[in-house]
């Protein structure tokens, strides 16, 4: 019998049987005090019916005595014998009525005087009237005082009656209503009980709702991590709290499971993009090679097929030519196949730098020359003077880098012959410029510059896989440097590199003999 | 220890003294005042209140006389504290009798009877007034006579005496029995006695002690009832010779001019006073005990002059005049026809 209904059916029936005991009691009170009132009102109201009796009927006796005593006319014994009888009998029932009912002790005292003086005073009136005999009769004037004093006491009696009446009737009514007031003052108790009662029940009733729908709010904001507190208790609250306890473990379950899902999902989309990303490539690179690989192959074939036509007409100067255009289709195609493949290694993870101690001015002296010896059609001028003559880097990496530039500026200037390159060195870092002065870009594709593939607005025509650049950029930044680029469309284009000067060489030929013996 | 025994008999002393001053003074004596409640009825003339007004009937009834014309209450007259306030009441004669008619008041303690004390009954007593010559003049015969005529009388002496009827001696009785219900009412001197502090002043109080110390009146007014029954001499001058007492003790040299010692009570309304009637007033009463007693061989050994100051009889007569109690009503009865 712990359930919540059977409490709160348990209090209001207690309540109830309170409220029921409650009334009884008031009607009681309010009974027994209104019989109490009667009471003394008809007591009262007898005790002064008798005094007022008892005075006529003594008055009577009084008149009697006074007709005789003034000896004025003779009455007969038998004349008097009969209105003393009649008066007599109606002063004892009287007498007898007073001190039956008295209210008070005090009343009681003097209707027990009455009746003693009334005693004396019926004996002198005897003995006055005649009726009985004796040698000593009362004095006139002793008679007439104790019959005086008795006429008081009787008037006494009265007033005492109806003082005695009243004052009981006052005590009644303000036991009456004493005792309505602690009614009253019991009920309010017992409300307040019920009140408090009322307060802890609804309190406990409540507190754990409201506790349970915070745990559930909680629950639905995702966080698992709330305690039950109220799951051990046997009534309908416990069950309540029992059941969004198994929710949340069900809540938790689901959570997991959609978490899973969601990883997995990313992983899929991840996957696909990144699958995207490679079919796009692949398609870019076989749209890129075919047109690449295509244009040398023709050339080395133009020129076969044309050695071989002429092959009885060809000066030794005609067959160089020839050879040369078909040396540099294959060098192009070479090119173009080490990048690739530099390019394929690098996405790979499995491009690699050695730097070594190498000599900068040297190393871009030669790409430039290089290039001048391949390109007819344009100068390169170099100021590589402010250049340190040891540098730490990948030479192999670096000439690529310094290749595909001077390359770039010979192809995207064909009618600005001059290339410029400069080389100098500012606090930590050693700056390289390769500036042309020709076909120039917009900003737009100056952001794009360095993506992979991409080839700009400008470059249309001009043969190109979009790879050089790409690479270019993956080589710097394996140096720790960085390649920014200045483009004007139809102004020209500067690229700028700027490398670190490496201290760690300095302590590696300090600290580390070995490896400054390798050098060496 | 010597110290110490006189010590306490000093305290002793203190403590006892006041004690029986005051026991000597006050409430004893105050004791002796005090009144009797109940009136004695001898056994031959039992109290009814049908024989006492038949008394009273014959008291007022002027058939008694011998020439109807007078009563008891003649010379008894209620008003006058049952005396006549005249120096000696007139009879039958139309001449003045030789006493002042004495006061029917407490008559049933009073023993004997007449101012001579000739009477031991008052039924005895009765018969003097009513059949003297000088006084009601009547004859017994002719009054039963008169009375048998009255349907009424006959009526109430049946119904009183039913075998004798109308007699002398039924007469007397009834009269007797109606004379000693006459009896003083409370006066204010009553109400002190009974403790009422207040009823009377305290000069009477004063005077209350010169009547029982200095002024020894109480060695004759004794009592409640201020007599001792008895008869003195109390040196009054002799106008007119009467030996008094003597007439009853002729060997007794203290009665001759002696008469008995009358009631005080009711004073006020009984002057003039003495047995001759010779005094007016109370005042001449007190005066001639302060310088006026004459002494002779009979005067009574308790009389002598005593010298009161001014304050002292004013205290007395305050005392004297708290003996009176408020008057009664005394209605007349219906006399039968």
């Amino acid at each position: 019998m712990t359930s919540m209904r059977s409490k709160i059916f348990l209090s209001i029936l207690a309540a109830l049987l309170l409220g029921i005991m409650l009334c009884g009691y008031f009607f009681y009170t309010a009974t027994k005090g209104n019989q109490q009132v009667q009471e003394i009102t008809n007591r009262a109201f007898e005790a002064t019916r008798y005094s007022v009796a008892f005075r006529n009927s003594f008055n009577e006796i009084n008149a009697l005595s006074k007709r005789v005593l003034t000896m004025s006319s003779f009455i007969t014994r038998e004349e008097i014998q009969a209105e003393f009888q009649n008066a007599n009998s109606a002063l004892i029932k009287a007498s007898k009525g007073l001190l039956k009912h008295s209210l008070s002790q005090k009343m009681q005292v003097k209707s027990q005087q009455i009746q003693q003086q009334k005693l004396a005073w019926l004996k002198d009136s005897k003995l006055l009237l005649g009726l009985e005999t004796s040698d000593h009769i009362p004095i006139l004037e002793a008679y007439k005082r104790r019959q005086a004093d008795l006429e008081n006491s009787v008037n006494e009696l009265i007033v005492l009656a109806k003082k005695e009446a009243s004052e009981k009737l006052l005590l009644s009514e303000k036991k009456l209503n004493d005792s309505l007031l602690a009614t009253f003052v019991f009920t309010l108790l017992i409300s307040v009980l019920f009140a408090i009662f009322a307060f802890f029940l609804a309190r406990g009733l409540s507190k754990p709702l409201i506790n349970l729908v915070k745990t559930a709010e909680q629950l639905v904001t995702g966080n698992t991590e709330v305690t039950f507190n109220q799951a051990d208790r046997s009534d309908e609250i416990g069950a309540v709290v029992r059941a969004v306890a198994s929710f949340r473990d069900g809540v938790i379950d689901r959570l997991s499971l959609q978490e899973n899902l969601k990883l997995q999902a990313e992983e899929l989309q991840e996957a696909l993009s990144k699958e995207k990303e490679l079919n796009e490539l692949q398609r870019q690179f076989v749209s890129m090679a075919s047109h690449e690989f295509r244009t040398p192959l023709a050339i080395i074939d133009a020129s076969a097929r044309r050695m071989e036509r002429r092959k009885d007409r060809l000066s030794s100067d005609d067959i160089v030519k020839r050879t040369r255009k078909i040396h540099n289709s294959v060098q192009r195609m070479l090119d173009l196949i080490e990048s690739t493949l530099l390019v394929a290694q690098a996405d790979n993870g499995k491009l690699s730098i050695s730097p070594k101690e190498i000599n900068l001015r040297d190393l871009i002296e030669h790409c430039c020359d290089n290039q001048n010896e391949i390109v007819t059609t344009h100068t390169i001028t170099y100021d590589i003077a402010d250049l340190p003559d040891l540098f730490i880097a990948d030479a192999g990496a670096l000439t690529q880098v310094m290749t595909n530039l001077l390359s770039n500026a010979v192809k995207y200037s064909p009618d600005a012959p001059d290339i410029f390159v400069k080389g100098w060195v500012a606090e930590t870092d050693i700056f390289i410029t390769v500036k042309d002065h020709g076909l120039g870009m917009d900003e737009d594709d100056v952001s794009k510059l360095f993506g992979r593939f991409f080839r700009a607005k400008t470059s249309t025509g001009i043969p190109g896989t979009g790879i050089g650049l790409n690479l270019v950029k993956t080589l710097i930044e394996m140096h720790d440097g960085e390649i920014s680029v200045q483009s004007e469309q139809g102004q020209g284009t500067i690229f700028t590199i700027q490398l670190p000067l490496k201290d760690e060489i300095v302590d590696i030929v300090d600290f580390d003999e070995e490896q400054t013996f390798l050098i060496a | 220890m010597r110290n110490c025994f006189k010590l306490i008999l000093v305290f002793s002393l203190l403590v006892v003294f006041p004690g029986v001053i005051s026991a000597g003074d006050g409430t004893s004596l105050k004791r002796q005042y005090k009144r009797p409640l109940e009136i004695k009825f001898p056994r031959t003339a039992r109290y009814s209140p049908q024989l006492v007004t038949l008394g009273k009937m014959l008291f007022f009834d002027t058939r008694l006389s011998g020439k109807n014309n007078l009563n008891c209450a003649s010379c008894h007259n209620p008003s006058f504290g049952y005396e006549v306030p005249v120096k000696t009441p007139i009879g039958a004669t139309l001449t003045p009798l030789q006493r002042q008619a004495p006061s029917l008041l407490n008559m049933a303690w009073v023993s004997p009877l007449f101012w001579d004390g000739r009477a031991d009954t008052l039924e005895e007593q009765a018969v003097g007034p009513i059949s003297h010559p000088d006084e009601m003049d009547g004859n017994f015969n002719i009054i039963v006579k008169r009375l048998k005529r009255s349907a009424e009388y006959r009526k109430f002496f049946r119904y009183l005496f039913p075998k004798t009827g109308i007699t002398r001696e039924n007469l007397l009785k009834a009269i007797a029995t109606y004379e000693r219900t006459i009896v003083a009412g409370w006066a204010p001197f009553d109400k002190w006695i009974d403790g009422d502090d207040t009823a009377i002043s305290n000069s009477a109080k004063r005077g209350f002690v010169i009547f029982n110390g200095v002024g020894k009146c109480a060695s004759c007014h004794q009592g409640w009832n201020f007599t001792d029954n008895q008869f003195h001499d109390i040196g009054l001058p002799i106008k007119k010779v009467d030996l008094g007492r003597a007439v009853q003790e002729p060997d007794n040299p203290f009665a001759k001019y002696a008469f008995k010692t009358p009631t005080l009570r009711n004073l006020t309304h009984r002057a003039p006073f003495m047995h001759d009637g010779s005094l007016r007033s109370l005042e001449e009463v007190v005066d001639h005990y302060i310088h006026g007693v004459i002494k002779r061989s009979s005067t009574s050994p308790k009389i002598r002059n005593v010298p009161l100051t001014a304050s002292q009889k004013a205290d007395l007569l305050a005392f004297l005049k708290s003996l009176t109690a408020e008057r009664q009503d005394v209605s007349m009865p219906i006399l039968p026809n």
